[in-house]
């Protein structure tokens, strides 16, 4: 489950800047690449601006985490080992491709299965901002259009984050509606996921040693 | 030919005059800096002076121990800010800068607006508590401040008994408290910069920041004359107008600022860029008119005034002030007979400069050289905001054989630093688990650095240039990318740097003489931080706004 649905005690409200820091420290942890990790970061505070719970999708995805190698063929994109495509690696090659003719946004493509397919969505919404074009999403359950100006109706965000494993076909769309930002307050965390975010993020850190102490700060007392 | 004339000729000029990135941008250069009027503490006051921003104290609830609430308010035209100051009684034993205490004299808040009694009560519950306690939306910074325990005491004792406090005292110290934190946009609960990047009167980098440095300076006065008052009664005097301008608030920082000017490039380049570019345009001047070179001189004695104030007991910082006392008698004697005839005669001094004077003295020529040209260069200022958010995209479309140029283009310095020299991979920085903050190891002696933070840009970049070998220059980064994503990182470095000269630090960021306290000057000096001092090559303390203006002078301007 991707978004806290049930009842949470102790939701954290936590800014942009924390909800992206936090999932990158995580990604990382979780055995990310930095360039990668940093990637994570911006997708789950980019679907929290939009009141989603992206970095409950990130933890979902980050627990069973292992580094995926693209394969692709005739426009199908599938991960070479066969499992589901990591959505981090995966949106960021699409945003890499916006503008070849490689990427969706020339011709359709389909992915085979990739987890958390949310994650896609800030990827893809920064590609339609820069070459200017709308992409239609679609996956079994359903399908959405992202706007030109990265505009996505929220019904359309809450449906898809309800996913956990889909195939996708990304293609070319002709602009739907003219698109306006929905202004809405950051999306909280659940207790559960910011400790277990913080539990990745302890992985980067390296545990203290007397050395390390006495060489971080002053050499001389602070009460003069 | 006519002034007019010849400044008309001086935009095609200023090319000739600028500093290359290769000069600029090493450390040691970087750890000589100054703070000059584009620092963002002068941007701050020059704009809350031009627009008449008007300062009250609505709130003083401090017992005679000291202890209790305050709020300043600083009214512009279009927002209000206000710090939220709450004063603590500290036993001395719980007194430490480190970021591992978990008490401190004084700890604050800015507000965005006017705080209810419901805002005061919140946040009293949570400010004391600093990083272990949440703010909100509404607040803009979190801080915490310690005294100086021997010139704090020292002043309400003379205070009390209606003295004026030591000169001597005041001159070897120079502040009440330093802050030991200011944590901004996004920290803790606070609002995201975001929300407040279109405010005109925030754009400039660190603006919420000073001003809450600023009015901590204001607090640290105004609780030093009361907590006199409450013990010497009637007799009790208040600072004197020179002593209490004489006054800055330090700051004491270590490892936890140094990365910061590597994590963000795009804000280094704009920093970088408009200083040097103001000294390109000083330098492309065809002519000193007297005003200025009566300006210069009396930047020249306030500058050296400051250098006679300022003291360390590091012996490296020692050795350094001693070069910048003997580069100021050079500047002084040189400035005698200048200007001489001839044309350019900035460019004249600053080329002279560069072979006469230490690297601090020339960093000093610098902020001289700038102190005269208000209306030419102020208005730079504006350029040293950034939208990091924009930078951060790959450009897939980009080609590998345009990637390697650009990398020997721009990463040369890089590429050439030897990795399997042992002293040039001596350190690691990584982020301790005890309190999550940076540090820096000793790679061949202890363990850790399996997780080393991603700061060391030269080598993860001569990996990334080793990563392209044998590839088609006609293949895009995209594709490269998904091949080999774990040049992610530096490729999207390279690609900042490309359009943003001065973005990275040209030196080599683990190496066994690598100075950290050379990264954070840089950044202070920025800030507009003057008499730095560091207590080890991690740690350093500095003062902010001393002989700068009161909040309350500004209302007296506009009384006037």
């Amino acid at each position: 489950m991707t978004q806290a649905e049930g009842h949470d005690p102790a939701p954290a409200f936590l800014s942009r800047n924390e909800i992206e820091t936090l999932c990158l420290k995580a990604a990382r942890g979780a055995g990310m690449s930095w360039g990668l990790a940093e990637e994570a970061g911006f997708a789950a505070a980019w679907l929290a601006a939009r009141g989603v719970d992206g970095a409950g999708a990130l933890l979902a995805h980050l627990q069973n985490f292992a580094p995926c190698v693209i394969g692709v063929h005739d426009r199908q994109w599938r991960a070479t080992n066969g499992t589901a495509l990591c959505p981090i690696m995966l949106g960021a090659t699409l945003g890499d491709h916006c503008v070849l003719d490689a990427g969706p946004w020339s011709a359709p493509i389909t992915i085979d299965a990739v987890s958390q397919p949310i994650l896609l969505v800030p990827f893809l919404a920064r590609g339609a901002q820069i070459c200017a074009k709308p992409l239609a999403l679609t996956w079994p359950g359903g399908s959405f259009v992202i706007l030109a100006n990265g505009n996505v109706a929220t019904t359309a965000l809450t449906a898809l984050s309800r996913v956990d494993v889909t195939t996708l076909t990304l293609s070319p769309a002709s602009e739907v509606a003219p698109g306006t930002a929905p202004g809405c307050p950051m999306a909280p965390l659940s207790a559960a996921t910011l400790e277990r975010l913080n539990t990745l993020a302890l992985r980067t850190t390296v545990p203290a040693s007397d050395t390390s102490r006495r060489g971080a700060g002053a050499a001389t007392s602070d009460n003069d | 030919m006519t002034v007019s004339a010849l400044q008309c000729g001086r935009a095609s000029d200023v090319a000739a005059f600028r500093r290359t990135p290769d000069q600029v941008m090493r450390l040691a250069r970087m750890g000589s800096a100054h703070p000059t009027r584009l620092s963002f503490l002068r941007q701050m006051l020059r704009r809350m002076q031009a627009e008449a921003w008007r300062f009250d104290r609505p709130v003083w609830q401090i017992d005679a121990k000291g202890v209790g609430r305050a709020v300043y308010r600083a009214i512009g035209p279009v927002r209000t800010y206000s710090l939220v100051a709450f004063a603590h009684d500290l036993p001395d034993e719980m007194r430490s800068d480190r970021v591992i205490a978990t008490a401190w004299d004084a700890t604050f808040a800015m507000f965005d607006g006017d705080p209810t009694v419901a805002d005061l009560d919140r946040l009293q519950a949570n400010v004391p508590l600093q990083e272990a306690g949440r703010i909100s939306v509404r607040e803009l910074a979190l801080s915490r401040a310690n005294r100086s325990v021997r010139l704090f005491g020292h002043v309400v004792d003379r205070l009390s008994q209606g003295l004026q406090p030591d000169p001597a005292e005041i001159a070897s110290v120079g502040y009440l408290m330093r802050t030991t934190a200011v944590y901004g946009a996004g920290k803790f609960g606070a609002a995201d910069r975001a929300l407040i990047e279109d405010r005109e009167e925030v754009r400039a980098p660190f603006q919420i920041e000073m001003l809450t440095v600023w009015f901590i300076r204001a607090f640290c006065a105004d609780l030093v004359e009361h907590l006199a008052a409450l013990k010497g009664g009637a007799q009790a005097a208040l600072l004197d107008p020179a002593t209490r301008r004489a006054l800055g608030v330090g700051n004491s920082t270590g490892l936890g600022m140094a990365p910061f000017l590597v994590r963000h490039p795009v804000l280094l380049n704009n920093w970088m860029m408009a200083r040097e570019e103001a000294l390109a345009q000083v330098r492309a001047q065809p002519l000193a008119q007297p005003q200025d070179v009566t300006a210069l001189h009396l930047a020249l004695r306030n500058f050296c005034e400051n250098a006679a104030l300022w003291h360390s007991s590091h012996p490296i910082q020692i050795a350094k002030l001693a070069g910048l006392r003997a580069d100021l008698d050079r500047i002084a004697a040189r400035l005698a007979g200048w200007p001489e005839t001839g044309t350019h005669p900035w460019n004249a001094l600053w080329q002279w400069g560069e072979t006469a004077l230490s690297l601090e003295g020339q960093e000093a020529l610098l902020a001289l050289l700038l102190e005269p040209h208000g209306d030419l260069i102020d208005g730079l200022g504006e350029c040293m905001s950034a939208d990091e958010v924009q930078s951060q995209r790959i450009d897939g479309a980009m080609t590998i054989a345009a990637l390697r140029r650009s990398l020997q283009a721009n990463y040369g310095w890089a590429l050439a630093i030897d990795f399997t020299d042992p002293a040039n991979t001596a350190r690691f920085w990584y982020v301790s688990e005890e309190k999550l903050e940076p540090r820096l190891g000793e790679r061949h002696l202890e363990p850790g650095a399996d997780l080393e933070q991603p700061l060391c840009i030269a080598r993860l970049v001569q990996a990334l240039h080793a990563g392209l070998k044998g590839l088609d220059g006609a293949g895009s980064v995209a594709e490269f990318l998904m091949q080999q994503p774990e040049h992610r990182f530096a490729l999207r470095r390279v690609q900042i740097m490309a359009r943003r000269p001065f973005a990275e630090v040209r030196d080599n960021l683990i190496a066994a003489d690598m100075l950290p306290i050379d990264l954070m000057r840089c950044k202070l000096a920025f800030f507009g931080a003057s008499r730095f001092d560091p207590r080890s090559d991690k740690w350093v303390r500095i003062s902010l706004f001393q002989d700068m203006p009161y909040p309350e002078d500004f209302n007296v301007q506009i009384a006037q």
